[in-house]
């Protein structure tokens, strides 16, 4: 099945972390703060003019640049 | 009293670590009360809270690690947290480590936990805010969570005072049985057992004064930055990273695979005493954010929200500033009608008073930004506003976080710097600092009065509405900010290389703010200002007076009394004058005669070609205490007097003086405010700099960027202008 990258899920649509596609150490720190496979996952907004995303994984919530969330694949929850 | 009196004599030393945002500086506050001390590691600015507790039997020195949400070394405050906990900071290490966890958002919080039980601490849990967990309809079965865990978990709503007595004594049983406060390992998966035996081969090569304790402590220098473990021992980090070289596939490196491993196991316990562990949309926070996350809505509330907070720092600091001001100005008063008329008396008015009325005059302003910020803090929004805001501030090279204490640069860059300390990256924060002077301050009005009113107020209005002045003060603001755009952009490349941290920024659930929290804030904001800042814009002080006072030639003595003599002869109200003048003349010649006099003489030649002559020489070191004091400076070089209180009608009038001797004409003005729009004139920030980047490289090296830039920038209004035909 085809991935999707969490920049470009619909808002408020419920998804699973597939895969964290970064290397390095903004790649550890995502899988840190929760971005494990499985864990559930949210678009909750976008920021006008392409500003960052908020997005929610599991019970936390944070904002995220566009670009950083593309490495994010995700599944769309049964 | 206890039979065991070594034990007794010594404090408990007990450390909180926890994630931002779980009230674990609220819990911090409740345990010490009033008695606390704030400082920072030695090196680095990362805040060091240490304060005492009275529990029953044996007191703690309590230590508030840096918040963090993990403990590999990817940050300042990891780094820190990591190293008190393993004994390499000046505090010893812990006994018990509290690890306090946000009962609404556990699973990430218990991370943290796993981690620092792996390094080998005695760790209990403060499971705290459970009141707004419930709320959010999450319910913690505390028993079943510590037997899953195998720690002791004490429920607390730390806001509250609620919980702190089962505290007490879950880390006196910690203390005294360490073996309650250990969790069994993750059972890691082969690649991360490999990873393990590999990196503690290369730590016994490298034997380190601490080695690692346990299978944890090996993993942890193994995910840490290289830079970080090259500087426990050089080489290590290298040596790490090519016996367990990160693999092509990232998500098959062993450091990752630890962290998805710790979480398999959060998940799966969790799961076994939290009902609704996962929720979907924070109901309440999610809420507020449809409004002040809305593009339009969201946009026009965030705007009144920092149109409010820059009035508190601009005007509503106003009239405490003015009572500063005032009241050092009656006690120099007493003092000096009080004191015998010697050299320690102008010393102790002019350096020493001067030096303190200049650090208490920043007081308001500090106070109001802090409380501002903190409120904002507090409530959730300030991360809100980096959100909002980001994709503008990265178009000039900047995070969101910057966005505040550029605002309140416009007011004063001294509360503006210490501001920066919200910002996480250290690069970003650095670059955030060294451009916040561009923003035209305050006290740079008095400036642009003094040469507005002096060359541009009889010029016909721009297309009959737009006054001159007006304009080209309007054109020193845009300046300001269109080089503070340019010199980002200039040092991220050169001087603060790298940085632009990913935006990895909690927006966390909108709480009322906790007005202990608040005070404890601003009480430690002003301390920290006054004894450490303060110190130093004294001492600078005083250093510049002297160079203003000495060697103390005034008139000529036979001249002196000859004009005094003469002015006796006069009749009321021509003796006063006469006298008066006389005053004026002899500071005025004192001050030529001064070192800063003589170096304003000396530095001519390089001021020239700006359109400035040697008395604008001396404004230019005199000003350097602080922009404004260009005013009094000019007044008495000019002889029109020296005057505490700059207010427009003496700026105007020193301005027309030096209009008329020909040292300001409208485009020396404007040259000398382009100048003043950009250089470093004031001690205040650079002493500020100094403290909040722990070194003196950077004031010095703000000085000299934004000293030559201003230098530069004149230097082209001035010779371009004489070009085309100006004067």
């Amino acid at each position: 099945m085809a991935f999707q990258t969490l920049d470009s899920i619909p808002a408020g649509q419920q998804h699973h972390v597939t895969r964290v596609a970064l290397a390095g150490v903004l790649g550890d720190r995502l899988v840190e703060l929760g971005f494990t496979p499985g864990a559930p996952v949210q678009l909750l907004r976008r920021a006008p003019f392409g500003g960052p995303l908020q997005v929610q994984v599991r019970d936390f919530v944070l904002s995220l640049r566009r670009a950083d969330a593309q490495a994010i694949h995700t599944e769309q929850a049964a | 009293m206890s039979a065991d009196t070594a034990t007794a004599s010594r404090p408990l030393e007990v450390a909180l670590a926890g994630n931002p945002n779980t009230g674990k500086t609220t819990l911090f506050n409740a345990l010490t009360g009033a008695r606390a001390h704030v400082g920072n590691y030695p090196g680095i600015t990362v805040e060091r809270r240490v304060g005492m507790h009275d529990a029953a039997g044996q007191p703690w020195r309590v230590t508030d690690l840096p918040g963090c949400y993990s403990l590999s070394a990817h940050s300042p405050e990891e780094e820190i947290a990591h190293h008190a906990l393993t004994g390499r900071t000046e505090d010893p290490i812990p006994d018990v480590v509290v690890v306090v966890v946000d009962a609404a958002n556990v699973a990430r919080n218990l991370l943290l936990l796993l981690q620092i039980a792996e390094i080998g601490r005695p760790v209990l849990v403060a499971l705290n805010m459970m009141d707004a967990a419930r709320k959010e309809g999450i319910e913690i079965d505390v028993a079943a969570l510590q037997r899953e865990l195998g720690c002791l978990v004490v429920p607390m709503v730390a806001a509250r005072g609620d919980g702190i007595e089962a505290l007490n004594e879950a880390v006196a049983e910690v203390a005294a049985h360490p073996e309650r406060g250990r969790i069994t390992e993750t059972a890691w998966p082969q690649p991360v057992t490999d990873a393990i035996d590999k990196a503690r081969e290369v730590l016994a090569r490298f034997s380190l004064q601490r080695p690692p304790e346990s299978n944890g402590g090996v993993l942890w220098w193994l995910a840490t930055d290289p830079d970080v473990a090259d500087a426990e021992a050089p080489g290590l980090g290298t040596a790490l990273l090519q016996a367990v070289p990160r693999p092509d596939d990232p998500t098959q490196d062993p450091r990752r695979l630890a962290t998805v491993a710790r979480f398999t196991r959060i998940d799966a316990l969790l799961s076994r005493c939290v009902k609704r562990h996962i929720v979907t949309t924070s109901g309440r926070s999610e809420r507020v954010d449809r409004v002040l996350l809305h593009p339009g809505l969201g946009a026009v509330l965030f705007i009144l929200a920092m149109t409010a907070l820059f009035q508190a720092v601009f005007a509503g600091a106003q009239p405490a500033v003015d009572l500063v001001e005032s009241g050092m100005g009656a006690l120099s008063d007493l003092a000096r009608t009080h004191l015998p008329d010697n050299l320690l008396r102008d010393v102790l008015i002019d350096g020493v008073l001067a030096g303190v009325s200049g650090t208490l005059v920043f007081l308001p302003q500090i106070l109001m930004l802090f409380l501002g910020i903190s409120l904002l803090e507090d409530s959730g929004y300030l991360a809100r506003t980096a959100y909002l805001v980001d994709q503008l501030m990265a178009r000039i090279g900047l995070p969101g976080k910057a966005f505040v204490p550029l605002l309140s640069a416009y007011a004063c860059a001294v509360p503006a710097i210490m501001a920066t300390r919200t910002m996480p990256d250290r690069r970003d924060r650095l670059l955030t600092i060294m451009v916040a002077p561009l923003m035209s301050c305050s006290a740079r009005l008095p400036v642009y009065t003094l040469v507005t009113a002096a060359v541009f107020a009889h010029q016909a209005p721009i297309w009959g509405i737009f006054s001159l002045g007006g304009l080209v003060v309007t054109a020193m603001y845009a300046l300001g900010f269109l080089l503070a755009i340019l010199s980002a952009f200039v040092l991220r490349r050169t001087a603060i290389k790298g940085g632009g941290a990913p935006l990895l920024l909690e927006m966390p659930p909108y709480r009322w703010p906790r007005w202990r929290n608040v005070a404890r804030m601003l009480v430690d904001r002003a301390r920290l200002f006054l004894t450490q800042t303060g110190t130093v814009i004294v001492a600078l002080t005083v250093i510049l007076w002297a160079l203003m006072t000495f060697p103390r030639q005034g008139l000529d003595p036979d001249l002196r009394t000859a004009r005094e003599t003469h002015a006796q002869t006069l009749q009321e109200p021509a003796r006063a004058d006469a006298l008066a003048a006389l005053e004026r003349e002899d500071a005025q010649v004192k001050l030529q005669n001064s070192v800063a006099g003589r170096i304003g003489h000396a530095i001519e030649p390089t001021i020239a070609p700006l359109g400035f002559d040697w008395r604008i020489g001396i404004g230019l070191v005199g000003s350097f205490a602080a922009r404004e004091v260009l005013v009094p400076i000019m007044g008495q070089v000019f002889g029109r007097g020296s005057q505490a209180d700059i207010d427009d009608r003496y700026a105007a009038d020193v301005g027309k003086t030096m209009a008329n001797s020909g040292a300001l004409t409208p485009l020396k003005g404007l040259s000398l405010m382009v100048f003043f729009a950009i250089a470093m004139q004031c001690l205040s920030t650079l002493a500020t700099i100094r403290r909040e980047t722990n070194s003196w490289g950077w004031p010095i090296f703000a000085v000299f960027y934004l000293n030559s830039l201003a230098w530069l920038m004149s230097f082209a209004v001035y010779q371009i202008g004489t070009r085309l035909g100006f004067a």
